[in-house]
């Protein structure tokens, strides 16, 4: 395996990050405190990471570099189904480079441009949409010279209990186990979940272990991966006091952490 | 050997006119300032260019000074000149790329007479100290780990906004031995450096262009060096005046990369449309028309076809029954019908010439019975009587009723006489005048 100090990500060695989305029927409750939904704030944070990765693509030229390809996966939307996320011109595709990203925004919104609306409909396939983005993953690795770039990471957000787990979770689980054994020579794929939730308060960022009778936050906890040393020193630089064996999962987090989990699991 | 400096773009940057990493020699004060442009941040190469040419200028080894110094700078890197993208989402980033401002690392040295070096440095590039013992002296950062933690760069906002202290310096006064030689390194290669010391000798041997794109190219092809800008200032303190620049000739880029869209194959097999019981059948509806349409087409080809056959066939029969009917030129046949037509022509003079006889015998019978004596007639007479005496009663009978009916005043009683029989003869005379 190279060491990943030595790896830059550039449009010759891209990543791909993999978003997915839960748009069920729950996340039209209100997100904390906030007077919006769960949606909408998921919505907008996805939207707003999307700008920032855009933000260090950009050359001095004004150039976009296809530093970085980003699939968003929703699940929930319609019952029992997962399907890309995408949405205008980008409709139907799974993986785009940040160059088209910025070609075919949906629109704009307060001078910035957008690309996915906020959606609350039907069930929870949470499994269904790691097993979509385990093949994804796994495509990806086997393209071209991705093996020589940094391993994909997968962010799932979510607000609760997936429908179609099976037993004691089992189905998820082993979908996840699946992802955790694709690697390129930089390392595996990584997996970060966020939990979010009407409760304000209770939060829980970056946690090494969890003491919680919530059997799906302890199950989220689990199927999370260890945060590598740059998600490490991005949480820091951010203000988090994180030990070193965290994990990339946040319990609760607000709308600045939302922002942040999605910036530290975006490498530099 | 004299002041060297090696510099080459990360590849992703395709031209060397892209290199973030700026550097800045005054021979005369023995100066020198190196700065790293950040990728991520906006005209950042700008930025950096401002900082070292000003540095060597007027070179400053109090942080707070120095931070003044930059802060000065600012409006300079304000001033430079920008086109927006015509795209708004890109115009958009390049605004708020604007706002942040340009960010640098940098480091700046100058040498003093007592073999002294003062040395300034903010962020990640590094210097390598090396004494005539070829014992490495590095400064800021000693190792990898630690030079990887830092998180400190100049940035003009940030100078503008006073959130640049001199905590963010690092500042030392190192003494060397005239023999010694003094490497300035930006990360990728200082990186290299710490974790590989040898490669040291390696970067001394560098002569030209083609050793230093050798020497990248094999590094980064190894994952040992990282895809960045390379840039190193080589300073042997016995020889501070020449100054020799190894960099990328003009005519020089590295291939830009094919962009070909990734497109995950198990996901595309797996799409899937879900009709509906009627979109269903009207999709077969739709199959059967054209298959039957498909059919009927085919049928009419098969008849078109057979049409065809038979036209050639019955062409071919037309020739062949024309060769073999086609007219004989043999001269006995034409003979034939010649004698044919002849003799055809023959007979009917023939017959012409047998009707004239008859005639010219009737009207010799006449003439004699108009010149010849009454006793004559008794001969003649006899011989009617004989030919009357020749003919039956019934035949006799038959003559008189035709007479009758040819209005001659003769009684049908089968009596045969003379007188009869000349009665006749004028009636066949008259007969034959009127054919």
């Amino acid at each position: 395996m190279h060491d990943i100090r030595n790896l830059t990500i550039s449009s010759t060695n891209p990543c791909l990050l993999v978003y997915l989305i839960d748009q069920s029927g729950s996340m039209n409750e209100k997100f904390g405190n906030a007077s919006h939904t769960k949606a909408v704030e998921v919505t907008n944070a996805i939207n707003d990471i999307l700008y920032e990765v855009g933000l260090r693509c950009i050359g001095s030229g004004g150039e976009l570099k296809n530093r970085f390809e980003i699939a968003i996966i929703g699940y929930g939307k319609q019952e029992n189904v997962v399907q890309s996320g995408w949405e205008g011109q980008l409709s139907g595709k799974w993986v785009v480079s940040i160059k088209n990203i910025f070609e075919f925004p949906l629109g704009q919104e307060n001078d910035k441009p957008i690309w996915i609306k906020p959606y609350s409909v039907s069930n929870t396939p949470m499994t269904k949409a790691f097993e979509n983005a385990k093949r994804l993953c796994n495509d990806w690795i086997n393209w071209g010279n991705h093996r020589d770039c940094h391993a994909p990471i997968i962010i799932n957000i979510t607000d609760g209990e997936a429908t179609d787990a099976g037993s004691n979770f089992n189905a998820l689980k082993s979908q996840v186990e699946q992802i955790k054994s694709l690697r390129t020579n930089y390392g595996s794929v990584s997996i970060l979940n966020i939990h979010i939730s009407t409760r304000a308060g209770d939060k829980l960022l970056f946690p090494s272990e969890v003491n919680t009778g919530d059997k799906f936050e302890r199950l989220l906890f689990e199927m999370s991966t260890p945060l590598d040393e740059n998600m490490i020193r991005i949480a820091q630089q951010k203000g988090y006091d994180i030990r070193h064996n965290a994990k990339g999962y946040v319990f609760n987090g607000n709308a600045t952490d939302l922002i942040n989990f999605l910036n530290i699991g975006t490498p530099q | 050997m004299g002041i060297t400096v090696l510099q080459l773009h990360k590849r992703a940057s395709y031209e060397f006119k892209y290199i973030q990493d700026k550097y800045a020699v005054n021979s005369e004060r023995k100066t020198f300032a190196l700065a790293d442009g950040t990728t991520q941040s906006f005209n950042s190469e700008i930025w950096a260019e401002i900082i070292t040419k000003g540095f060597v200028e007027n070179p400053i080894f109090n942080a707070n000074e120095l931070i003044t110094s930059f802060t000065k700078q600012v409006e300079l890197y304000k001033s430079a000149k920008f086109e927006f993208s015509t795209n708004p989402a890109k115009a958009s980033l390049e605004k708020a790329k604007q706002n942040k401002g340009g960010t640098a690392t940098f480091i700046g040295l100058q040498f003093n007479e007592q073999n002294k070096l003062d040395v300034i440095s903010c962020g990640d590039t590094n210097l390598f100290l090396l004494n005539s013992e070829n014992k490495i002296i590095p400064f800021p950062f000693a190792d990898v780990d630690s030079l990887d933690a830092n998180n400190y760069f100049i940035n003009t906002e940030q100078l503008l906004q006073n959130k640049i202290d001199e905590t963010f310096f690092k500042q030392r006064t190192l003494e060397y031995s005239p023999s010694g030689i003094l490497i300035i390194a930006t990360d990728a290669l200082s990186r290299l450096i710490l974790k590989k010391p040898s490669t040291i000798t390696e970067l001394l041997g560098i002569k030209n262009f083609d050793q230093l794109h050798e020497f990248c190219l094999k590094y980064w092809e190894n994952k040992e060096l990282q895809e960045d800008d390379i840039s190193a200032i080589i300073i042997p303190f016995n020889n501070m005046a020449d100054l020799k620049l190894i960099h990328p000739p003009k005519d020089f880029s590295f291939p830009k990369e094919k962009e070909e869209e990734f497109i995950p194959s198990s996901l595309q097999q797996k799409k899937q449309t879900n009709y509906t019981d009627m979109e269903m059948n009207e999709i077969r509806n739709q199959f059967n028309g054209v298959a039957q349409d498909f059919h009927q087409v085919k049928k009419k080809l098969k008849l078109h076809e057979m049409l065809l056959m038979v036209a050639i066939s019955l062409l071919m029969v037309n020739i062949l029954l024309m060769y073999f009917l086609r007219p004989t030129n043999s001269k006995d046949d034409i003979s034939n019908a010649k004698a044919k037509s002849e003799n055809a022509i023959i007979k009917k003079h023939e017959n012409t010439i047998g009707d004239l006889k008859s005639e010219i015998q009737t009207l010799k019978s006449k003439i004699t019975d108009l010149t010849q004596p009454k006793e004559e007639p008794k001969e003649e007479k006899t011989e009617p009587t004989k030919t009357s005496q020749t003919i039956s009663k019934e035949e006799a009978k038959k003559r008189q009723e035709e007479l009758i009916k040819a209005g001659y005043k003769v009684t049908a009683d089968g009596i045969w006489g003379a007188q009869s029989e000349k009665t006749w003869n004028e009636y066949q005379l008259k007969k034959k005048d009127k054919k």
